[in-house]
């Protein structure tokens, strides 16, 4: 285990990419960022954004034919990318885990839940069948599955969503890895039953001080659940900051777009809602300059040909890659622009796109 | 929670829509188990308004939406459109009704026919409604009823099996003894009985033979399957019986089949082969003959394909019995005859559907415009080029072409990302305005409900727990659950304590839910009175009704 | 292109979905709009392959000299001797050598082509139309509609092969003047179980998606949903299957014939060329391997073009 002052997790400069019949696919575009222990990291993005393929880059998930990944990725101060098949699995579990969206997908439906959970004991720590029965049942009643002596013989098809993703849970923290990623954990799962998860991995994760990585489409979900968060958007980190900074203070339009356009409990009935019209771009083909610049409201000439440089909000922690920034004096200027060039319409919405 | 209970329909002149203790239940397995995944619902529909149904999974608010479209009818209750009631309505009548009543769907890309075009997919709301208005080409008729007659035939012949396969070996029984006394077996034992016996009888007994044989062939043949297939899928099939008096009927029936097989055989064993092929060829002819005809109405090429038609059967029938040239010959030209027929086939086809094509183009493009789709690189497209967003839109347009007065979204934004929910759910309400549309949204999302909704209904476990106004229901909800509901949704707001979400338990199962009210087992509120008795729904304050005996407002019920 | 990354990176799915038992690192929201992001939009173009196309040239070849075979200068009569010649190996004017008779087996292996290929082709095609339609039927309507046709065609399943083609040959064909027909009539029986409950699995499949439940709420009549939405998205697979089926029946027409029970001489068929050369074996092997590699190469050729078609048209799962 790592001292607490030093990152758990380093990723420096990863870049995936897919072999497609149309040419190489940019899914993570040259990504930088690094987790402490303790650390809560949310990432949040939707389709396309490149927040799964990260996570299992990072985990060397990938496939091995048709997909290329290079970059730094070092793990407790090993280096994963260099790491040999064998030993890669043995980092499996003890090291790093992971939590997948669809539960059902992720357990063997022809395995007793027991002896999933204890498999990943019996193959890293080489426990013997009695004793990592004895742990199992522990582990499923910490992880709240009620009478885990009776339960774990049961087969996953005869529990609900929940306890499945319960059992995932369980499954991974078997080993004690030292670091936990979970990737969409409750999507698929009802919202009561969301609630119930979330505060299962928040706990799992205080008690044990393990980072955790967080992927996420829901920007509700990261916000009372995590340190710090990362915004994804076609490959790339548009903005990252410690979670109450960046709800403070979005600096890049997509957040702000983003969180604009999810409804909000609070606001009354038929409140308009503000979109990001069109679509993510073409990675086979991406444009020039910023990514995000043919969606956003801000977006002037220039960001449509030079990619934005990293800059720092006024929290230390807090970094966003635009021209223009939400809330700041050029932000506001281009803005402005916009609406009296036609681009926006009187409300400050998009004209044109759909 | 609620269920029995009518208190919240209200009694207006523009009510659209009238559910009225609906009641969804399918059986599963072979045990005799049924889900309840709808009991006793209801719900109205006024026109102009967007009712919210919102719920978790399980809830049966999907089940009501596809109940209410009648796909399939519900299990019992009413659902009046437009004073019609649609429940008991034949199917022709209700297909006739389709056009006011319209849906989408939860998947985009799931919901538009992957191998089609999008100008097929959006136009053929209008080929299906022209087709019915305009009459359909006659082969077609004829196959829905013959498909009809096969469907209805199946119906009698298995209903009553479990009865007929013992009549049916009772008739096997008699039809021997018929055939024994015609060849005069017994004439020496009987005496003076003979002749009474074979004048009365006889008759009587061949009568009995005629009418029963038919019976006694399909008891026969169901015994004798059941001799192969496994029993409970028989049973399944035929309805209950006892495996002894299966397997006695089975055993019997097989007997005086083999019988009667031999006799068949016996009896046609000598006839020439020329009457049956014939008999095939021509038949053959006339079935394709007709068959290109309805398709085509082209008299022509209908003549042409029949003579040429019989060259090709005849070359299945005639091939082996041919040597060198003629036989070359005959292959030769039934596969000119083939490709010939298949490509004049394939050209009136086509030409049919190029026809119209032409003719709803316009207004699919018009509705494509709508939804904001650019019709010049789309019409030609197939479902999965596009994103999910735009599936959704082309699915809104399809739904729209045909002019509906209410469409039931179910679950319409839910597989979409984010930022394209908002898209969609502008584009409803822009539809809705300018179309006058009267929306029926399902969802899970309490807020993306809240937003589209003028009138939100709770749903938990097949049951009614709360309706009311969005606002209200989310300022000071009545009913735990919806409680509960709010409290588990996460705020993008990282100063509030995530946590602290009183969400307990899981959900019961539908099979076996709980008595009384469905949601005690999860409830903090739940009292004895909740085991013993179910909460019918009630006004607890203006315009808010709940089902529940202690509701977080109003009183106690009484 | 964002429907790639959601492909490969899994992309997010619903509470109301129903669950899907794929590999342990797949997430998809529906595998019926995998199957079409696979097949049409994504495929890594996988070549057809050398042997594919030796395959169907081998088959072209043969189908032609089997259709033209009378007018084929080449060939000789198939009942022609040249009794000097007898029981000889391959050699140039006989390629594939001379049976017991003194007949020439190349010619008689194009000939005998003839009523495989007849048999095989007709029998594939009619099992396919009545199979398709009796699992388009069951998986469509399902309850008690799809109950009985499951049980009548598991009940044919049932029935051995060989005795339902001795019985009707008994009963029908006693002079053997239309055996070509009843042979066919056996194997479509045989047949139209495997190709409908296949038909039937697909179309239980393609029936839940929801394209289907539009076309309902449209007012579409069950035919038109059945023929116009749900045949064209089961056929590509069928096309490959038929194929694998047609190889099939060759064998079991080359069984049925080595027993005498196929259309009789003088007519040449592989399977009595098999058997009348057992007898000469050891001495002149190629009197039964040439008809026997024959056949060996017919199915073969078939089974592997089949076998790269299904390939093509299969769902791929990509697997993260």
């Amino acid at each position: 285990m790592s001292s607490r002052k030093e990152p758990v997790l380093v990723v420096e400069n990863l870049t995936t990419e897919f072999a497609t019949p149309g040419g190489p696919l940019k899914a993570v575009d040259n990504i930088s960022f690094s987790l402490k222990q303790g650390q809560a990291l949310g990432v949040v993005g939707e389709s396309g954004s490149g927040k799964s393929v990260t996570a299992r880059s990072v985990m060397r998930l990938l496939p091995k034919s048709n997909v290329v990944s290079h970059g730094g990725v070092i793990i407790d101060g090993i280096d994963v990318m260099s790491l040999s098949p064998k030993a890669l699995r043995a980092m499996w579990g003890p090291q790093i885990a992971m939590v997948f969206q669809d539960p059902l997908g992720s357990l063997n439906p022809v395995m007793k839940i027991g002896d999933q959970v204890s498999e990943g004991m019996r193959i890293h720590q080489g426990m013997n069948k009695r004793n990592a029965r004895a742990v199992s049942i522990e582990l499923l009643r910490s992880v709240g599955i009620p009478s885990p002596e009776a339960r774990v013989d049961d087969y996953p098809h005869q529990l609900s969503g929940g306890m499945r993703q319960r059992v995932v849970i369980a499954i991974a923290l078997s080993c004690n890895p030292n670091l936990l990623i979970a990737d969409e954990p409750t999507t698929a799962l009802d919202v009561t039953v969301q609630a119930q998860i979330l505060d299962l991995l928040q706990d799992q994760q205080r008690g044990g001080l393990m980072p955790l990585i967080l992927i996420t489409h829901d920007l509700g979900v990261v916000a009372g659940r995590t340190d710090e968060v990362m915004v994804m958007y076609a490959g790339r980190i548009m903005e990252r900051a410690a979670t109450k900074t960046l709800f403070a203070v979005m600096r890049h339009p997509y957040t702000e777009a983003l969180f604009r356009s999810i409804p909000k409990i609070e606001y009354p009935s038929h409140t308009k809602l503000a979109t990001i019209p069109g679509r993510p771009p073409d990675m086979v083909n991406p444009p020039q300059g910023c990514k995000f610049a043919e969606r956003c409201r801000y977006a002037r000439p220039e960001c449509r040909e030079e990619e934005p440089p990293l800059r720092i909000g006024i929290d230390p922690s807090h970094e966003f890659r635009c021209f223009f920034p939400v809330g700041t004096k050029e932000g506001e200027a281009a803005l402005q622009a916009n609406i009296e060039e036609g681009r926006l319409d009187e409300d400050g919405e998009l004209v044109g796109i759909s | 929670m609620a269920g029995s209970g009518t208190a919240h329909l209200r009694d207006s002149d523009k009510t659209l829509l009238r559910v009225e203790n609906m009641v969804v239940e399918f059986p599963i397995g072979q045990t005799g188990d049924v889900v309840h995944a709808v009991s006793d619902v209801s719900l109205d529909l006024i026109e102009g308004e967007t009712l919210g149904l919102v719920g978790e999974s399980g809830c049966g608010k999907s089940t009501t939406g596809k109940a209410i479209m009648q796909v399939p009818s519900p299990t019992s209750g009413s659902v009046v459109l437009d004073n019609t009631e649609l429940t008991t309505l034949d199917p022709e009548t209700l297909r006739r009704t389709r056009p006011v009543l319209q849906m989408i769907f939860q998947d985009p890309i799931s919901a538009l026919n992957p191998r089609r075009p999008v100008r097929d997919i959006i136009a053929e709301p209008l080929w299906i409604w022209w087709e019915e208005q305009e009459g359909r080409p006659a082969i077609s008729v004829a196959l829905d009823r013959l498909g009809v007659f096969c469907r209805k035939a199946a119906t009698i012949l298995t209903k009553p099996l479990k009865y007929v396969i013992p009549f049916g070996a009772l008739a096997m029984v008699l039809w021997v003894i018929s055939e024994a006394a015609e060849e005069r077996r017994f004439e020496d034992q009987l005496g003076w009985l003979d002749v009474p016996a074979r004048i009365v009888g006889f008759p009587v007994l061949a009568i009995l033979g005629a009418v029963a044989a038919p019976l006694a062939l399909l008891g026969a043949t169901w015994a004798l399957l059941a001799l192969f297939v496994p029993f409970g899928v028989m049973s399944r099939v035929l309805g209950k019986m006892s495996r002894s008096l299966g397997v006695f009927a089975a055993v019997l029936t097989a007997l005086a089949w083999a019988f009667l097989v031999w006799r068949t055989w016996n009896s046609i064993a000598g006839w020439p082969a020329w009457p049956v092929r014939a008999a095939a060829i021509i038949f053959t002819v006339m079935a394709i003959a007709l068959l290109i005809q309805s398709l085509t109405k082209n008299v022509a090429a209908t003549s042409v394909a029949a003579a040429l038609a019989t060259l090709a059967a005849v070359e299945v029938f005639y091939i082996s019995g041919l040597d060198g040239v003629p036989k070359l010959i005959m292959l030769g030209g039934s596969v000119i005859v083939n490709t010939a027929i298949f490509t004049v086939l394939r050209g009136q086809l086509a030409a049919r559907r190029e026809a119209l094509r032409a003719r709803s183009e316009p207004k699919v493009r018009q509705m494509l415009e709508t939804v904001g789709i650019n019709p010049e690189n789309s019409l030609d497209r197939k479902p999965f080029e596009f994103s999910g967003g735009q599936a959704q839109r082309l699915s809104i347009a399809r739904a729209l072409i045909m002019d509906p007065k209410v469409i039931i979204c179910d679950e319409p934004v839910s597989a979409l990302d984010v930022s394209v929910q908002a898209q969609i759910l502008n584009l409803l309400e822009e539809m809705k305005v300018r179309y006058g549309l009267t929306l029926v949204f399902i969802a899970h999302d309490l807020a993306v409900v809240k937003n589209v909704s003028d009138r939100v209904a709770v749903m938990y476990l097949g049951k009614v727990c709360e309706v009311s106004d969005p606002n209200s229901l989310y300022e000071a909800p009545a009913h735990p659950y919806t409680q509960m509901l709010i409290a588990a949704i996460p705020h993008p707001d990282p100063h509030l304590d995530a946590r602290g979400a009183e969400s307990t338990g899981e959900l019961p199962s539908p099979i076996h839910p709980p008595s009384g009210c469905r949601f005690r087992t999860r409830c903090t509120l739940a009292q004895e009175r909740c085991t013993n008795e179910e909460p019918i729904i009630r006004e607890v304050a203006e315009k808010r009704y709940v089902a529940c005996h202690f509701p977080l407002i109003g009183e106690v019920a009484p | 292109m964002a429907d790639v990354i959601d492909v490969m990176a899994g992309s997010d799915a619903d509470p109301d979905e129903p669950e899907h038992t794929e590999g342990a690192l797949v997430t998809q929201s529906n595998l019926g709009a995998e199957q079409e992001r696979q097949s049409a939009g994504v495929r890594t173009r996988k070549r057809l392959g050398l042997m594919f196309w030796v395959s169907v040239a081998f088959l072209v070849l043969l189908t032609l000299g089997a259709v033209l075979a009378e007018v084929l200068p080449f060939l000789s009569e198939p009942d022609q001797r040249y009794p000097e010649l007898r029981t000889e190996g391959p050699q140039w004017a006989h390629p594939l050598g001379l049976d017991k008779s003194g007949r020439d087996i190349f010619t008689r292996v194009i000939y005998g082509a003839q009523v495989s290929l007849i048999i095989a082709t007709v029998g594939t095609i009619l099992a396919f139309l009545f199979g398709g339609l009796v699992g388009l039927t069951a998986g469509y309507y399902r309850g008690r509609v799809d109950s009985i046709i499951t049980t009548v065609t598991d009940a044919t399943l049932v029935i051995p092969g060989l005795i339902l083609a001795l019985s009707l040959i008994l009963f029908l064909d006693n002079e053997a003047e239309r055996r070509v027909p009843i042979l066919i009539l056996v194997f479509v029986l045989l047949s139209v179980a495997p190709i409908g409950r296949v038909v039937r699995a697909a179309t239980l499949v393609w029936s839940e998606r929801e394209f289907v439940l539009a076309a309902k709420t449209m007012g579409a009549r069950n035919g038109r949903i059945m023929f116009r939405d749900i045949l064209p998205n089961v056929a590509p697979a069928l096309i490959s299957y038929s194929l694998i089926i047609m190889a099939n029946l060759i064998v079991i027409e080359g069984a049925v014939s080595f027993i005498g029970l196929s259309v009789p001489p003088p007519t040449p068929t592989w399977g009595d060329m098999i058997n009348k050369g057992r007898a000469d074996l050891a001495d002149h092997p190629h009197i039964t391997l040439m008809p026997a590699m024959a056949m060996f190469a017919t199915v073969l050729a078939l089974n592997f073009v089949g076998d790269k078609l299904q390939e093509r048209y299969e769902p791929r799962e990509s697997v993260l």
